[in-house]
């Protein structure tokens, strides 16, 4: 049990009234535990939540800083044998849920357990809601609820997904006072980093488990850097530049529906042989638009995305024949399904559409993994 | 164009300012274009939008009577030829959303169009997040959007989905002055009723269209009658009652996740017999409970879920010895997936209901083969 920790870390003592009865709980700091899907190290970011270093403040545009303060693709792993499991999670920003988007699904924890070595849904909680008794202006939610209740005595590994379009600066694991709890065995692979648009960052997912990121971390055993950006997957300088700091084994680049045509012309050469530069051998997946639902039946949505991803081929030729090694091209015009029916907007897949992504871009991934 | 309706109602002309510019719309009443997915005409319903009978509101719980103003599985259906589609709805209820559900969900509208003979998803849109302004508080919200724009010239049907959670007083459809709307009748074979739970309501749909009752109307082209009473199932006589009175190609009935298993011995013969001696030749389909999503490592609820089957099935063998001919039994096992189909582990998203309807669709069709 060499791996179980005791930690060093401040551990709160605190009696809650958890079902009716009270149980002393024991609360660990997830960050002490060590947060995964980061691109960075903690030394290197503002908070152990953030999902870009401090020093990109100063580099990219406020709007994507921002973004990259939401926890989307960030999790912890922890090994436990509690009979119960809370989670406290405060949040940093007051909006928690849009008319579209469920606070669970902007805002909502998300836990899986590993059962005979797969990783299976256990629980997921929406932020609450309730501001306490007198509390004025900016609120910013502070929730503790049990997750899982009446496991029976056994180690087992768990995975909490944090939220996707809100960030957090708290998070804590509860456990009845003395049960064990520690991390797992790292999966020694080196991960996959995606940087896309706000179908990579989530939107729609119906719970932080459900993204394409999460669902492939899942699948593949390894972390997956989620590097969506709403709205905002611009290819710009600064951001090739950050992409290359990481060595992951393999970088996927999903851009084009943030991207106008003279964008994607204009700078994905630049932006794809910055990072191949810098990382001669490690692949580059470069992901055209998808289909969205609409191009069924609407013929202007899909002139748009033909013309966006014939631009794109282009790009991708020109640095084939550049000499430009280790490139691979991923077409879009299955990667939702084809029957319209896998998006909440058209746009941004729902849980079913983003399965169908996940099945359509996993054995590609893996034969560019295996090689 | 002999289907033409000259409304004789009340349309409103109005000019309303979308993406920068003006287009004069003429309002329609869905009322009068016809109401689809409900088991009762206008005639005996209190308003369009309800789906149980004025005569229900004394003999069901007060409870299910407020479920049953809910628009889930309602829907209208039309052709028209407008390059723009607009919607305006008037909530029956202020509260539309929860911390699981969004607006889109609870209280919004879901439009798909018929494009080579299909059904496929053309927009959604959430509903106003406030009541109008000027009102009393708790006054519901109206919402008037475009949906779809720039359309090319042709006419084209559509099917709008009413609100899953929440009720609707008025939904009017808006084109432009010049165009064309008509009813389309319902498709050809009598309908399917699903008498369930929030499951069948539509309790995590991410819109109103990804419901299964509605998935399984489009797939089937067949009308189905929602009649999901969240966390109210419960096979009462006066539910089998008000079901004897529909005349439907197939029953279904998938209550067992809001039911004890002491219900489900009490209850079951009793309320197939009574849809039986109504209804001799129509076929009953009698669905299990599903394994929920935390069934894989949470043996409370699993044993729970077995014993709620092993209950059903033995009133199922019960019929079959009275010789109540028609009955069909559904196992239920992964009908939503083995894992990642639900939101809560309980009720599907759009994964779980797509799965739901993979499963549930080969065995309604054949029950569905002597039907016209």
């Amino acid at each position: 049990m060499k791996r179980f920790l005791c930690m060093a870390l401040v551990t709160l003592f605190s009696i809650n009234a958890y079902s009716q009865q009270k149980i002393e709980m024991s609360w660990y700091g997830a960050a002490q535990i060590g947060i995964e899907g980061k691109g960075w190290p903690d030394s290197a970011t503002k908070t152990p939540f953030y999902r870009l270093p401090a020093k990109a403040e100063s580099m990219v545009n406020k709007n994507v800083w921002q973004r990259g303060s939401n926890s989307a693709g960030l999790h912890v792993t922890f090994t436990t044998d509690a009979s119960l499991i809370a989670v406290r999670w405060r949040l940093n920003n007051p909006s928690f849920y849009t008319p579209s988007l469920s606070s669970l699904s902007v805002a909502g924890m998300d836990m899986y357990m590993r059962e005979a070595d797969k990783w299976v849904w256990a629980a997921a909680k929406p932020p609450s809601a309730v501001r306490p008794p007198g509390h004025e202006g900016a609120f910013y939610p502070d929730t503790t609820t049990t997750f899982v209740r009446n496991l029976s005595k056994k180690l087992r590994d768990f995975r909490l997904y944090f939220p996707i379009y809100n960030g957090v600066d708290v998070v804590e694991i509860g456990v009845p006072a003395g049960s064990r709890i520690g991390k797992p065995k790292p999966d020694g692979k080196k991960p996959v980093v995606i940087y896309g648009t706000s179908i990579i960052q989530g939107s729609a997912a119906s719970r932080p488990g459900m993204t394409l990121v999460s669902q492939l971390n899942r699948r593949l055993g390894r972390e997956v850097i989620n590097l969506g950006f709403a709205g905002l997957c611009k290819m710009e300088p600064e951001m090739a530049q950050l992409l290359t700091e990481l060595d992951p084994d393999l970088y996927i680049i999903d851009c084009l529906p943030n991207m106008s045509f003279a964008e994607i012309t204009d700078r994905t050469f630049d932006f794809v042989k910055t990072i191949s530069a810098a990382r001669p051998k490690t692949p580059i997946l470069i992901v055209e638009n998808p289909n969205y639902a609409q191009t069924i039946w609407n013929a202007g949505t899909r002139t748009t995305i033909r013309a966006k991803n014939t631009r794109l081929l282009k790009e991708y030729n020109r640095l084939e024949q550049a000499g430009i090694k280790n490139l691979h091209y991923f077409k879009g015009s299955n990667s939702y399904g084809d029957d319209g029916e896998a998006t909440f907007d058209g746009v941004h897949p729902n849980d079913l559409g983003f399965t169908n992504y996940a099945n359509a871009l996993e054995p590609v991934i893996r034969g560019l993994l295996d090689r | 164009m002999k289907n033409c309706i000259v409304w004789t109602f009340i349309a409103i002309l109005s000019v309303q300012a979308f993406s920068q510019q003006t287009v004069e719309m003429t309002w329609h009443n869905t009322a009068d274009i016809g109401i689809g997915g409900k088991g009762w005409p206008n005639s005996e319903t209190k308003t369009p939008f309800d789906r149980l009978p004025s005569k229900a509101q004394k003999p069901v719980s007060k409870e299910l009577w407020e479920r049953s103003i809910n628009s889930a599985g309602l829907y209208v259906t039309f052709s028209t030829d407008a390059a723009q589609i607009n919607i305006r709805w008037k909530l029956r209820n202020p509260s539309i959303s929860t911390p699981v559900l969004s607006a889109a969900s609870v209280a919004g509208m879901d439009l798909y169009v018929r494009e080579g003979g299909r059904w496929t998803w053309a927009a959604v849109k959430p509903p106003n997040m406030s009541r109008p302004a000027g009102s009393p508080v708790g006054t519901p919200p109206v919402t008037e959007a475009a949906f779809v724009q720039s359309l090319s010239k042709a006419e084209r049907e559509f099917r709008l989905y009413l609100p899953l959670y929440n009720g609707v007083d008025r939904v009017e459809i808006g084109i432009p002055k010049e165009a064309v709307i008509k009813p389309v009748p319902a498709p050809a074979g009598k309908p399917i009723v699903i008498y369930g739970t929030s499951i069948i309501q539509g309790f995590g749909a991410s819109r109103a269209g990804m419901n299964i009752g509605s998935i399984l109307g489009r797939r089937l082209n067949r009308e189905v009658i929602n009649l999901g009473f969240s966390g109210l199932c419960r096979m009462e006589p006066e539910l089998a009652d008000l079901l004897a009175e529909l005349d439907p190609a197939l029953f279904v009935i998938d209550c067992l996740p809001n039911m004890t298993a002491e219900e489900i011995t009490q209850r079951t013969v009793n309320f197939v017999k009574k849809i039986r001696s109504a209804r001799p030749n129509t076929p009953i389909l009698m669905v299990e409970h599903p394994n929920f999503a935390h069934t894989s490592w949470d043996t409370e609820a699993r044993e729970l879920i077995n014993e709620k089957n092993a209950a059903f099935l033995q009133q199922f063998n019960k019929l079959q010895k009275d010789r109540v001919a028609g009955l069909h039994y559904f196992k239920g096992g992964h009908s939503f997936g083995e894992g990642d189909g639900t939101l809560d582990g309980v009720h599907p998203t759009d994964l779980g209901y797509t799965i739901y309807a993979n499963a549930l669709e080969p065995a309604i069709r054949p029950l569905l083969g002597n039907s016209k």
